[in-house]
């Protein structure tokens, strides 16, 4: 019997499969994880302690992390004892921000072994831009772990906001909005957006010419060359993803209406005709279709049509009093102005499918993220305004709120 | 002997590793390694740090402006037009205001002047549609005015949207009242 049993337990490796350690990624099962700062470079400077902070909300936005909220700092170096408290966490992640606030150093540990996952070390050119140094980390690590994508994190917002009569401001900044900075100031302009999808270039209005112009801006060289004029009012509303196409609400006449301008060859053609208002035109699907707002039966609705076509089709299925679109793939968002109320809602342009986003307040200017996943809005509370942001899978929800002055339009 | 025979080859059967494939299951092990098997390690932390600054210089997109002040004087006695919650129409009470508007600056325009009418709306709307919807205002006014005599080619019209509150102590409909409107300015 001894024998046997001998023999059965050398057979042992001959019949079991080779075990290859694997993740399982359950998708409603999130990560849990918590943070250790390097005691060596730990400081108890406000950049330090936002550093925490940006990662830990990141992780938390990212809605795929459970994450501890105390920070503890200890040993970044490989292989070094974990406290025992945090033994039941999957991962820690160690980071070593530098005192220079230029330099971030990421390690992913995975506890059950205490052996390295991931690592990687991030530079900024200028300490005022910080909070990139997290957001893409925690892309990364995210991206490490097999998450879905979460670049949007790490793209820039655009804004314009008013700062007094007949004067505002044009802002870039990080999602969160902890790293801000002016860059058109003088006078009045408005309507700023991105050129292209990496964020090279912009386009906004000025009315500080005798007719409202649109200047396109190089954030490498700083350089603004004039696109065009037009009296009345000028705006351009989307760019094709190539960046060879705008849509541009102009009103020659005093009529205002959609145009689509090519940034080579510098036609124009003019795609709405309606004698009311026709505005803030968007590209739908493979961009031979526009979704806008006009107030063709009274008022302000969400419609669309195809380039080319005559014919136009109401799009929002809720809500009579509905305008500030924005359109990614075949959906729709768009505010609604409901009793004392104004809010958010997601349709399609495809059927009639609606789900409102916003249940209360003043909310406006709804805004894709550039993969469809999180749309970023503005809630109005009288004269501060708060940037909010929903991922539409998790129902990640987060509002950050702005230290002064009105938005008037933004984009991202 | 059969027994145990049979209680061996069903623990046999338990201690064989039974590895199926599951669904969103990421093997570590996928050749991203470097050698050890364990460590995962980007190939730019070889090089350093992955620089995340875009833009590279100190100071990017900088665009500077001086103000251009010629928004235009507003001529003696020229009143402003006020308007409903979402429209544009100059209801009939408002004739005399532009019958009056129209005189001054038939006079003004004869002396080489010309006329700015600028349409402006209250804060509750939202980005271009606010603006269109001043600027319809403000064709409506010079439509009125150009039939009683003044000469359109010596009138501009521009939406300044919200950007130019009348009234900004409170957030009352009273308030909101006063910023829908339109202003004729004269220029030179």
């Amino acid at each position: 019997m001894r024998t046997i049993l001998f023999v059965l337990f050398l057979t042992f490796n001959l019949f079991a499969v080779d075990a290859v350690f694997s993740i399982e990624k359950d998708v409603d099962a999130k990560t849990t994880l918590s943070l250790i700062e390097d005691i060596s470079t730990s400081s108890s400077t406000p950049q330090h302690q936002k550093m925490f902070a940006l990662l830990l909300n990141d992780l938390k936005m990212s809605g795929h992390f459970n994450v501890d909220e105390k920070l503890r700092r200890g040993d970044f170096g490989d292989g070094s004892m974990l406290p025992p408290e945090l033994h039941d966490r999957e991962y820690i992640l160690k980071y070593s921000y530098d005192a220079s606030g230029k330099k971030l150093d990421i390690k992913l540990i995975r506890t059950l072994d205490n052996t390295l996952f991931f690592q990687k070390g991030y530079s900024i050119n200028v300490s005022t831009r910080y909070p990139f140094l997290a957001h893409n980390a925690i892309v990364d690590i995210n991206h490490a772990l097999g998450y879905d994508d979460i670049s949007w994190m790490r793209r820039h917002i655009l804004f314009s906001k008013y700062i007094s009569s007949r004067k505002s401001e044009i802002w870039i900044a990080d999602y969160t909005l902890s790293f801000a900075s002016k860059i058109v100031r003088g006078g009045l302009s408005l309507f700023p957006k991105w050129a292209n999808l990496e964020q090279s270039a912009f386009y906004y209005t000025s009315y500080n010419d005798y007719l409202p112009t649109l200047y396109r801006v190089d954030m490498q060289s700083g350089r603004s060359k004039k696109i065009l004029s037009s009296e009345g009012m000028l705006v351009a509303s989307d760019v094709s993803r190539d960046g060879s196409r705008i849509l541009i609400t102009m009103a020659p006449n005093g009529q205002p209406d959609i145009y689509e301008y090519g940034v080579n060859s510098g036609a124009k053609k003019r795609l709405t005709s309606f004698s009311g208002i026709d505005v803030n035109g968007k590209y739908l699907g493979d961009e031979s279709r526009i979704a806008f707002v006009s107030n063709r039966t009274g008022k302000a609705n969400i419609y669309t049509k195809y380039i080319g076509s005559s014919s136009v089709s109401k799009a929002a299925h809720y809500g009579y009093n509905n305008s500030s679109c924005d359109a990614f793939d075949q959906y729709i968002l768009y505010s609604v102005k409901e009793g004392g109320a104004v809010n958010i809602y997601l349709g399609s342009a495809n059927s009639s499918y609606v789900r409102p986003l916003t249940s209360n307040g003043i909310n406006q200017l709804p805004r894709f993220s550039n993969d469809g996943k999180v749309i970023l809005y503005i809630k109005k509370q009288g004269e501060k305004n708060s940037i909010g942001y929903m991922n539409l899978a998790t129902n990640q929800n987060q509002l950050y709120p702005m230290q002064s002055g009105k938005i008037q339009s933004i984009d991202w | 002997m059969r027994k145990r025979l049979i209680m061996s080859l069903l623990l046999l059967a338990l201690f064989t590793g039974c590895a199926s494939k599951k669904a969103n299951t990421i093997d570590i092990n996928d050749g991203t390694s470097t050698g050890n098997g364990d460590e995962v390690v980007d190939s730019s932390q070889i090089n350093g740090y992955q620089n995340v600054d875009p833009y590279g210089s100190e100071n990017y997109g900088n665009v500077n402006y001086n103000q251009n002040s010629d928004y235009g004087a507003v001529g003696g006695g020229i009143k402003n037009i006020y308007f409903a919650v979402d429209q544009y129409v100059i209801t009939p009470e408002k004739l005399p205001t532009v019958i009056n508007n129209a005189n001054i600056l038939k006079s003004a325009i004869k002396t080489g002047a010309r006329v700015k009418i600028e349409g402006h709306c209250d804060a509750t709307g939202t980005d271009e549609y606010n603006y269109a919807l001043g600027l319809r205002r403000a064709k409506a006014a010079k439509d009125a005015i150009v039939i009683r005599g003044v000469n359109p080619s010596a009138i501009k019209i521009v939406s300044m949207g919200e950007s130019t509150p009348e009234c900004t102590s409170s957030y009352s409909e009273s308030c909101f009242a006063k910023n829908r409107r339109v202003e004729f300015k004269i220029t030179r």
